[in-house]
């Protein structure tokens, strides 16, 4: 019963407003970054570019976008009762599993699916077609800029994109995880989409006043505002992510009551 | 033959106590009525037998089968509870597809006929959210019936219908009673509740059979 739901529901999303939406964010938010970065700097190698592509807006929105992807479709259910009356075609607990799969799954690909697009597209197609980027090999003297993850550059370009991407991916699934389980308990579904957001802006905030910027969720997700750091560091705020999810996932099931009604 | 079986079933929510040791066979093909002044459980009493919620003591029983044990919930109810439910971006059309996807043994067409028998254009673009609240009751109706679900589960059906769609609906629910299937229905309206065989009103925390009207119901 749960993989015929699971069908039904990805062919219940793959909707043309939320395909249009998600090809927006794979395709127009890279470019969109790229423009300015594209520039007005030197490069040594397409790696770089691809840095300060990812680095640019995509932090700031990152909050945003993840929930952005699938959860206004579950927010339109919940609201107008829509839930109510699939209750007795398929068990809710089914039924909120599978939201909560697919929600994990689609923020998960297409947020993958964004960074290497990025990725494709500063190496293979402008300096193929496009040719605006400033490429020239580094001076004597000049230094390249470690940031965390770039020890796996020695494993290759292609090892690197695909641990940071996954890196990326997993933050965006954790963070959509949070709000999915907020919207479950709590009855103001605008607050449960905005803590994430507030969560991020708010810890880089403090960790900043703190003077422990390396543990600040902007600078584990997209560590290119600051130097290299020990990789241990970028689990601390995951890390907390997954006993808040752990907590939330736990109120859910000792409410089922509430939330069942 | 016995559809639903209610046996010493108590209820308590949020500190009132709504039910105790109720007890009641709903057979098939048969029209029953609740009627209670407002908060008195009719909804809670519905929510029960469809396995939303589940009773503090006693036992429902489908077919013979204990919900909540032997059935994690009714198939082949169709239920209107507390309010209609929609996705409100989607035409009803849309809404109505959305649902009969999950089980998968209705067509497009059979939706639209649906819509069409409770008085709904299926074509239309119009999304519900600019629905008036008599279409929206249709909606709900139409979802309810659309799968030619045994067991109707319908909570104030009739909210909000102008006179016209009322007589619709009410012929449809006897032609249902007709083909064997089962109704329960709510309602504040004594003219509504002429259609069905049993009445029961909801009377401090029991259910009491008031006359059945089963004579002015086919006048």
């Amino acid at each position: 019963m749960i993989s015929r739901q699971f069908l039904i529901e990805f062919k219940r999303s793959f909707t043309h407003k939320n395909l249009l939406k998600w090809l927006g964010i794979i395709l127009l938010l890279p470019l969109i970054s790229f423009l300015p970065v594209s520039t007005g700097y030197l490069y040594f190698q397409p790696v770089d570019v691809f840095q300060e592509t990812v680095g640019f807006i995509i932090p700031m929105l990152f909050p945003v976008l993840v929930v952005f992807i699938y959860l206004p479709s579950f927010l339109q259910e919940q609201k107008n009762h829509f839930i109510t009356y699939t209750r007795t075609r398929v068990p809710l607990n089914y039924y909120i599993l599978v939201k909560g799969l697919m929600n994990a799954l689609l923020t998960g690909f297409i947020i993958l699916s964004m960074m290497f697009f990025t990725f494709i597209f500063v190496t293979f197609i402008e300096p193929n077609f496009i040719q605006i980027v400033d490429y020239s090999p580094p001076l004597p003297g000049d230094h390249e800029v470690n940031v965390t993850f770039s020890q796996f550059l020695e494993y290759g370009t292609w090892t690197y994109v695909l641990v940071y991407s996954l890196w990326v991916t997993l933050n965006a699934i954790v963070y959509s995880t949070i709000s999915f389980l907020l919207m479950i308990i709590l009855k103001k579904s605008f607050v449960a989409i905005s803590v994430p957001f507030l969560f991020y802006h708010v810890f880089n905030f403090v960790s900043g006043v703190f003077g422990i910027a390396q543990f600040s969720p902007l600078s584990t997700v997209f560590p290119f505002n600051i130097e290299q750091q020990e990789l241990w560091t970028v689990f601390v705020p995951l890390g907390i992510l997954l006993l808040c999810i752990s907590i939330l996932y736990l109120i859910v099931i000792r409410n089922k009551e509430d939330w069942m009604i | 033959m016995t559809i639903i079986s209610i046996k010493d079933v108590s209820k308590s929510f949020k500190g009132n106590v709504l039910f105790e040791n109720i007890n009641l066979d709903i057979r098939k093909g048969q029209i029953y009525g609740f009627v209670g002044p407002n908060g008195s459980g009719k909804s809670v009493l519905f929510k029960m037998i469809c396995g939303f919620i589940f009773p503090d003591s006693g036992e429902i029983s489908i077919d013979g089968l204990e919900i909540g044990k032997d059935k994690r919930f009714p198939e082949n109810f169709g239920v209107i509870i507390d309010r209609p439910g929609y996705i409100a971006s989607k035409t009803g059309f849309e809404n109505l597809k959305e649902l009969a996807m999950i089980r998968g043994n209705i067509s497009d067409k059979e939706v639209v006929e649906t819509m069409e028998m409770v008085g709904l254009d299926a074509q239309s673009s119009q999304k519900t959210k600019n629905y008036s609240l008599g279409m929206k009751q249709k909606l709900a109706i139409c979802q309810a019936i659309m799968e030619k679900q045994e067991v109707l589960v319908l909570d104030e059906p009739f909210n909000a219908l102008d006179v016209d769609s009322v007589k619709k609906v009410r012929d449809l629910l006897l032609r249902f009673k007709e083909e064997g299937r089962t109704i329960l229905l709510t309602s504040h309206n004594q003219d509504d509740i002429k259609i069905c065989d049993e009445v029961y009103r909801i009377n401090r925390s029991k259910l009491e059979l008031t006359l059945p009207l089963i004579g002015d119901s086919h006048s």
